[in-house]
C-alpha cells in the first residue's frame, strides 16, 4: 500500500511508557503495571498530550497550512462550551447567544459559532432550530472560511447535512468536507472530514471491485493529513470499512496497522482493532503479523474476555510466550466449589 | 340547583376564593400538568431522557398502522363484555342486603362487604397470582379435589384443544388459550364494596310504597326486582358502567402483574394500556406511548359521551 | 368531661408538635462530638436491599466513623422498584443524599448535573491503601475491571466507585440432594444435570412429594436457557468474524443472519432451541408466569432441588434457607457432547466483567470533601475486604480474597466468549415481544421446536427491521449529540493546548465519534438487506 503514509508509532509507544509513570506512580514501566494486573489507561489520551507532539492543536501548528490566527482565535466563552462538554447544552446556547449581542470580530464569531452548535442539540430538536444553526454556519462561512471559525462552521455544516437534516443528505456533506480537507490541513477538527468522506464514499458503493476503487482513490488523503488525530481516523475508518464490506482484506489489514500506529485512545477500540488486524494477519497467511498483534492483545489486555483464545491462537501459531492455553473439555469438569455455607 | 347571583355579590367576599387556591393548584399541579405534558409529548419523537424531536402527527399516524393496539381492543373488548356480567353479583348482593328486614343485619353485611376494601389492591393481586400458579395454587388444587379437572381433560379430549392434560397442572397464565379466561375468572365471585355500596344507596331510595303496592298486587319477589328495583336503580347502574368502561380501558395492572409487560404467551393479554406501558419503557418510545394515552383519552371521552346520551334512564 | 378530653387532645397535639420540631432543629444544627465540634453526616442512598449488604456497610461506616469521631454515615436503603422516582425527586428538590448507587434512573445529563466527576481521584493513589501493595497504585487501577464500572462513556469521566461484582451461578439444595441421590455431588456435566433431573421427577413420583428439578421463572430461567443456547451458537459466532471478531456483535450477528449465514433454521439454532426446550420441561409447568420472587421461594422452601440466579441472590438464599446448598457453574454441553458438541467451541469466560455497586458523590452534598475521603475509604482494599466478609458478595479490589462462600462465585478467567442469544438486550424490543409471546410453543408441554419456529418465521425479519429502524434512531440520535461535544471538546482543547485531560477528552471523543458513524452507516446497510429481505420473502 503505496499510498498510506509512515506511521508515526512515537506517540503511541510514548504514552505506553509513561502510562507506567504517571498513572501507576512509582511503577517503572508499564510492563510492570500491567504485570500487576492494570488495565490500559482510558485517560492514554492524556499522556499522549503530555508527550512531546502530543498536544493535538500544538501540533497543527507546525503543518503550517492553517493561519496561526486559526488557531489562537477566541472561541467564545470556555466555560460556555465546556458546559456543552457535559451535555449541558440549553445553558450554553442562551449563554453564547447573549455573548454574541456583545461582541464582535473574532470573538462575535466565536459566540455565533457556540450558537450555532449548541442549536443542534436544544432540546426539542425542532427543524426550526436545525434551520437557525444552518443560516449561522453559513454566515459564518461567507465571513471568513478559512479562520478557525469558519472552519469549524464548514465541518458542523457537512454534519447538518448528514445526521442533523431531515432527509439527511450525505453528498452534500460530502462536497463540504472535500473543501474542508483542501483548507484545513493541519486543523485536527477539519482533519476529521476525511474519515467522514470515507464513509460516504465507501458505503455508496455496490460491488466489490468498485469498493476497492473507492478505496484506491481516497487513498490520497492519507498521504496529506498533518494531524496524528485526523491520520487514525481515517485509517480507522477505512480499515474497518473496507473489513466490514469485505473489501480487500490486505489493504484493510494495512489501514488498520497504520491506524494502530498512530494509538487509539480507548480500551475498547484498541482491543478489536488488534484481534481483527490478527484474524486478517492469519486469513492472509502473514503469521508473523498475526504473532505481533495477538501478542500485543494479551500484552494490553490480559482479563479482556478474548485473551484465553488469543492465547490458545499464540500457542497454535508458536509464539515463544504463549501463556497458558489448556484445551477444552468439559466446560465444568473442573471440582465444583465447595458448598459455600451451613 | 344554586340561584344565580350578580357578579357584584359573587365578588363581593372575593378573599373566600383564596380557599379555594391549593386545592386548584394541587389538581393543577397533580392531574392537568401531567396530562398537557403528556399531549405536549404525543407530538415528539422522544425516549424519555432529555432528547425530543417534533414530529408533528407522526406518532399519531403510526397508531393508525399499529396492529398489537388495534387487536388489543379484541381482548378489552372481551374484557368489557365480561365486566357487565360481573356487575351482576354485586347488583343482587345489593338487592338481597337491602331486603333485610333487621337494620342491624343490614348494617353488618354492609360492613362485611366493605370490610375487604382494607385489603391493598396490590396484595388481592398477589394472592390471586397464587391462586393461578400451577404447581401449588389454589385453583388447581380445587379441580384437582373435586374432580373438574379430570372433567375437563375428558371435554378436552373431545374437543381437541389440547390444553388440559392428565399429570400436567394447568398453566393458567402459561397457555395462551386460558389467558382471557384467567382474567375473567379473576376476582370471583366478583362482588365489589363499592358497587354494593352505590347500588344499595339507588335501592334505599325507592320509597316503601312503590313495595306495598306491589304487595298489593301480588308481584313476586323476581318481579320485584325486575319491575321495581332494577329500573329504580338504573343511575347507579350507569355510573358503574361508566366507570367500569373507563377503567378496564385505562387499566393494566392486573395484566402486567399476572403476565409481564409482553401480554404473556401469544400476547393474548395485552390490552391497550399495556401496550403504552410497553411502548415506554420496553421499547423506550415515550412519545408514542403518550400518543397510545391521548388516543386512548378521546376514545373513552366518546364511549362516555354516547353513554351519556344514548343510554337514556327513564324514570 | 368533654373539655377535659379536648384538653388532653390539644396537650397532645402540642407535645407531638414540640418532637417534631425539636427532632428537626437537632437535625438542622446537627449534634456536636464531645470536643463539641459539629457532627458532619454523611447520607449514603442505595436499592442493594439483598440480604448481607446493609449489614456489610454499616460495618464500613462504624469503622470509618471509629477513624473519624466526628462523622456520622447514615445508610439509606430504598427499595429497587421506587429507587428511580426517588432518586430523581431527590436530585431535583436538592435533597439527595452526599452518597448515592449510581445506576436506576441516571442518566447523562443527570450524572453531568448532579453528581461530582472523580476523574481526579481516580488518577491518584487511594490514601486507604497505605501499608498494601496498592498504596503506589492509582484509584482505577486497584479495581478488578480498571474501575471501567464507574466510568461513563459518554461524559468521559470516573462518576462512581464500585465495591463488588457478579457472576450467575447454579445452586443446589445439599440436603436435598443427598435425600434423592444419596451423595452431595454436583452436577459437572450438562448430562449429568439432566440425569439429576430425572432422578428428581422419579424421586417425586416415587414419595408422593412434588420436588421441582429446577425452579423457574420469568427471571431466572432464561440465565439458564439463553446460557444453552449460546452454547450452540458459540463456533457460528467465532465463524461471524469482523466486525465481531472473537465475540458477539448484534449488529455482526444480525448481517449474518440477513445474509443467510443463520437462520432459524440452521443447525445450531435449531439445536439451541432443543436445548432449550429439553432443559424447560425440567422446570415447573408454567414457569414463565411466575417471578423472580416465587422462584426463590420454592427453591428456600425446599420445594425445588436446583436454581439459576447471580451471586447477588447468595446471601439472601443461606439466610432464608434451612438447608446447606452449593453454587457452580452452569453445567453446559461441552465439545465432546454427542448431541450439542460440534457446535461448541468451549467453556464461557466471565474474564472483563465490570464491577458493580458503584457509589457517586452528588452535587449537592454540605461535606464533599468528606463524602469523598468515605468513597476512597469505601474503595480501600481492606475496606473491601470487610465488605466482602461480611456481605459475601464478590469483592471488587485487587488482591481482596474473596469470602469462602463467594469463592463459588469467582470470575471464570479462562474460557471462551459465548455466542449469541435467540433474545438480543439493547433495543430489540419487538423481536424480542415476539419471541416471547411465541415461547409456550417452545417451553409449554404441547408444542415443539417446529412449532415455535413457525409461530415466528414469518414475523422474524419484519420485526428485526422495526428494530433496526429504532436503533438507527437511537444511534443518530446520539451522533447529533456528539457532534456538538465534540465540537465543544475541540474548542476547549484549542484554548487549553496545556490541559491533558481536555486534549485527552477530545482524542477519545474524536475516536468515539467514528466509531458511531461507523454503526449508523452500518446500520442503515442492514436495514436495506431486512427491507430486501422481507421483499424477498413476500415474492
Amino acid at each position: 500500500m503505496s499510498s498510506t503514509p509512515e506511521p508515526n508509532p512515537s506517540n503511541p509507544m510514548l504514552c505506553r511508557g509513561l502510562e507506567g509513570v504517571i498513572c501507576g506512580w512509582k511503577i517503572p514501566n508499564a510492563p510492570v503495571a500491567f504485570a500487576l494486573g492494570l488495565s490500559r489507561s482510558v485517560l492514554c489520551g492524556a499522556i499522549l498530550a503530555l508527550s512531546p507532539g502530543g498536544d493535538l492543536f500544538a501540533e497543527a501548528g507546525g503543518a503550517g497550512d492553517v493561519s496561526p490566527d486559526a488557531l489562537n482565535a477566541p472561541t467564545g466563552s470556555v466555560e460556555n462550551w465546556q458546559k456543552a462538554t457535559v451535555f449541558l447544552f440549553d445553558e450554553a446556547n442562551q449563554n453564547f447567544a447573549i455573548a454574541a449581542k456583545s461582541s464582535q470580530g473574532e470573538e462575535f464569531r466565536a459566540n455565533r459559532l457556540g450558537e450555532g452548535a449548541t442549536l443542534l442539540t436544544i432540546q426539542p430538536r425542532t427543524q426550526g432550530n436545525i434551520e437557525r444553526a444552518k443560516a449561522i454556519f453559513e454566515e459564518l462561512i461567507s465571513g471568513n472560511p478559512k479562520d478557525s471559525a469558519g472552519l469549524a462552521a464548514r465541518l458542523h455544516l457537512a454534519r447538518l447535512f448528514e445526521f442533523h437534516a431531515s432527509p439527511q443528505d450525505p453528498q452534500k456533506a460530502r462536497e463540504i468536507y472535500e473543501g474542508l480537507l483542501a483548507d484545513g490541513q493541519g486543523d485536527p477538527l477539519a482533519e476529521l472530514a476525511a474519515s467522514r468522506l470515507v464513509l460516504i464514499d465507501l458505503h455508496s458503493t455496490d460491488s466489490h471491485e468498485s469498493l476497492n476503487a473507492a478505496a484506491q482513490k481516497l487513498a490520497i488523503h492519507g498521504t496529506q493529513l498533518r494531524t496524528s488525530i485526523g491520520r487514525r481516523e481515517f485509517f480507522s475508518n477505512m480499515g474497518l470499512t473496507l473489513n466490514q464490506l469485505r473489501g480487500d482484506k490486505k489493504l484493510a489489514m494495512e489501514y488498520l496497522i497504520a491506524a494502530e500506529a498512530e494509538g487509539l485512545p480507548m480500551q475498547q477500540l484498541d482491543a478489536p482493532l488488534l484481534v481483527t488486524i490478527a484474524a486478517l494477519a492469519e486469513e492472509l497467511n502473514d503469521l508473523e503479523t498475526a504473532k505481533k498483534y495477538y501478542s500485543l492483545f494479551t500484552s494490553r489486555y490480559k482479563r479482556d474476555t478474548r485473551s484465553y483464545y488469543v492465547m490458545q491462537k499464540l500457542e497454535e501459531l508458536g509464539a515463544p510466550d504463549a501463556g497458558r492455553a489448556s484445551p477444552d473439555s468439559e466446560p465444568n469438569s473442573a471440582a465444583p466449589a465447595p458448598p459455600p455455607q451451613s | 340547583m344554586s340561584l344565580p347571583i350578580s357578579p357584584k355579590k359573587a365578588l363581593l367576599e372575593w378573599r373566600l376564593y383564596l380557599f379555594i387556591v391549593p386545592s386548584l393548584l394541587a389538581v393543577g399541579l397533580f392531574s392537568y400538568f401531567p396530562a398537557a405534558s403528556a399531549i405536549y409529548h404525543s407530538f415528539f419523537r422522544w425516549s424519555g431522557g432529555d432528547v425530543k424531536e417534533f414530529i408533528g402527527l407522526g406518532n399519531f399516524a403510526a397508531i393508525l398502522k399499529d396492529h398489537v393496539f388495534w387487536n388489543s381492543f379484541i381482548t378489552i373488548g372481551i374484557l368489557v363484555v365480561a365486566n357487565v356480567f360481573k356487575m351482576i353479583p354485586s347488583i343482587f348482593l345489593a338487592v338481597l342486603i337491602h331486603r333485610l328486614t333487621s337494620d342491624r343485619w343490614q348494617y353488618w353485611y354492609r360492613v362485611l362487604v366493605v370490610l375487604p376494601m382494607i385489603v391493598p389492591g396490590l396484595v388481592t393481586l398477589f394472592i390471586w397470582k397464587f391462586f393461578f400458579d400451577p404447581n401449588f395454587g389454589v385453583l388447581n388444587q380445587v379441580l384437582d379435589a373435586t374432580g373438574l379437572k379430570t372433567l375437563l381433560v375428558h371435554i378436552d379430549g373431545i374437543f381437541h384443544w389440547g390444553i388440559f392434560q392428565e399429570g400436567i397442572p394447568i398453566a393458567w397464565l402459561g397457555e395462551p388459550s386460558l389467558i382471557v379466561p384467567s382474567l375473567i375468572i379473576w376476582g370471583f365471585p366478583w362482588i365489589g364494596a363499592v358497587g354494593v355500596l352505590i347500588f344499595l344507596a339507588g335501592l334505599q331510595s325507592i320509597g316503601t310504597e312503590v313495595y306495598e303496592a306491589a304487595d298489593l298486587d301480588g308481584v313476586t319477589p323476581f318481579q320485584k326486582f325486575l319491575h321495581i328495583e332494577l329500573p329504580l336503580i338504573m343511575t347507579q347502574v350507569r355510573l358503574m358502567f361508566v366507570l367500569m368502561i373507563i377503567g378496564t380501558l385505562q387499566g393494566y395492572g392486573l395484566q402486567f402483574l399476572l403476565l409481564g409487560e409482553e401480554g404473556g404467551p401469544g400476547g393474548k393479554g395485552m390490552v391497550p394500556g399495556l401496550w403504552m406501558f410497553n411502548r415506554a419503557f420496553l421499547a423506550g418510545e415515550f412519545g408514542y406511548a403518550c400518543a397510545l394515552g391521548l388516543f386512548l383519552f378521546v376514545f373513552i371521552l366518546i364511549l362516555t359521551m354516547i353513554n351519556n346520551k344514548y343510554v337514556r334512564v327513564d324514570k | 368531661m368533654k373539655r377535659i378530653l379536648n384538653t388532653i387532645g390539644l396537650g397532645l397535639l402540642a407535645l407531638c408538635f414540640v418532637i417534631s420540631l425539636s427532632r428537626i432543629v437537632m437535625l438542622k444544627f446537627g449534634e456536636q462530638t464531645e470536643s463539641g465540634a459539629q457532627v458532619i453526616e454523611i447520607r449514603l442512598a442505595h436499592w442493594q436491599l439483598e440480604g448481607g449488604v446493609r449489614t456489610a456497610i454499616d460495618a464500613m461506616a462504624a469503622e470509618y466513623m471509629k477513624l473519624h469521631p466526628g462523622v456520622r454515615i447514615t445508610q439509606i436503603p430504598i427499595p429497587e422498584r421506587i429507587y428511580r422516582n426517588w432518586l430523581i425527586t431527590q436530585l431535583v428538590g436538592g435533597t439527595a443524599p452526599d452518597i448515592i448507587q449510581v445506576g436506576i434512573g441516571i442518566t447523562d445529563e443527570r450524572l453531568a448535573r448532579f453528581f461530582v466527576p472523580l476523574t481526579d481521584i481516580a488518577q491518584k493513589p487511594n490514601p486507604y491503601n497505605q501499608g498494601t501493595e496498592l498504596e503506589n497504585t492509582a484509584l482505577r487501577d486497584t479495581f478488578v475491571d480498571g474501575m471501567s464500572g464507574g466510568f461513563n462513556q459518554n461524559l468521559l469521566e470516573y462518576f462512581g466507585v464500585p465495591i463488588s461484582g457478579h457472576t450467575v451461578r447454579l445452586y443446589v439444595n445439599l440436603d436435598l440432594l443427598e435425600k434423592i441421590t444419596g451423595t452431595r455431588n454436583l452436577p459437572t456435566t450438562y448430562d449429568e444435570l439432566v440425569a439429576l433431573t430425572h432422578q428428581v421427577d422419579d424421586f417425586s413420583q416415587k414419595q408422593g412429594e412434588q420436588i421441582i428439578p429446577i425452579a423457574g421463572s420469568r427471571y431466572n430461567s432464561p440465565f439458564l436457557m439463553n446460557a444453552l443456547f449460546a452454547s450452540q451458537t458459540q463456533k457460528k459466532m467465532f465463524e461471524l468474524g469482523p466486525p465481531g471478531t472473537l465475540f458477539e456483535v448484534p449488529a455482526r450477528t444480525t448481517e449474518a443472519l440477513l445474509d443467510g449465514e443463520w437462520g432459524l433454521d440452521s443447525s445450531e439454532v435449531r439445536s439451541g432451541l432443543e436445548l432449550m426446550r429439553e432443559i424447560a420441561a425440567e422446570m415447573q409447568p408454567g414457569f414463565m408466569q411466575v417471578t423472580r420472587d416465587d422462584a426463590s421461594f420454592y427453591f428456600v422452601q425446599g420445594r425445588a432441588l436446583m436454581i439459576v440466579t447471580g451471586s447477588w441472590d447468595a446471601t439472601s438464599i443461606s439466610q432464608q434457607a434451612n438447608f446447606r446448598f452449593a453454587a457452580t457453574q452452569i453445567p453446559l454441553p461441552s465439545k465432546q457432547h454427542p448431541r450439542f458438541g460440534s457446535n461448541v467451541v468451549g467453556l464461557f469466560t466471565e474474564a472483563g466483567g465490570n464491577a458493580g455497586v458503584s457509589f457517586g458523590l452528588t452535587r449537592g452534598s454540605k461535606h464533599p470533601e468528606t463524602a469523598k475521603d468515605f468513597l476512597l475509604f469505601l474503595a480501600g482494599k481492606q475496606t473491601n475486604q470487610l465488605f466482602t466478609n461480611t456481605s459475601k458478595w464478590l469483592p471488587s479490589v485487587l488482591g481482596v480474597a474473596p469470602d469462602p462462600q463467594a469463592k463459588a462465585f469467582m470470575m471464570q478467567s479462562e474460557g471462551y466468549n459465548p455466542g449469541f442469544p435467540l433474545m438480543h438486550g439493547g433495543n430489540r424490543a419487538d423481536t424480542n415481544r415476539l419471541i416471547a409471546n411465541n415461547f409456550h410453543y417452545l417451553v409449554g408441554p404441547s408444542g415443539s421446536v417446529e412449532q415455535f419456529v413457525g409461530a415466528i418465521r414469518s414475523n422474524f425479519v419484519p420485526y428485526i427491521l422495526v428494530d433496526l429502524k429504532r436503533e438507527q434512531r437511537e444511534i443518530t440520535a446520539g451522533i447529533q449529540r456528539m457532534d456538538v461535544q465534540l465540537a465543544a471538546l475541540a474548542e476547549v482543547a484549542r484554548n487549553k493546548p496545556k490541559d491533558a485531560i481536555a486534549q485527552a477528552k477530545f482524542d477519545m471523543i474524536a475516536a468515539a465519534m467514528s466509531a458511531r458513524d461507523r454503526a449508523a452507516y452500518f446500520h442503515k446497510n442492514l436495514i436495506r438487506k431486512a427491507e430486501k429481505r422481507i421483499e424477498e420473502d413476500s415474492k
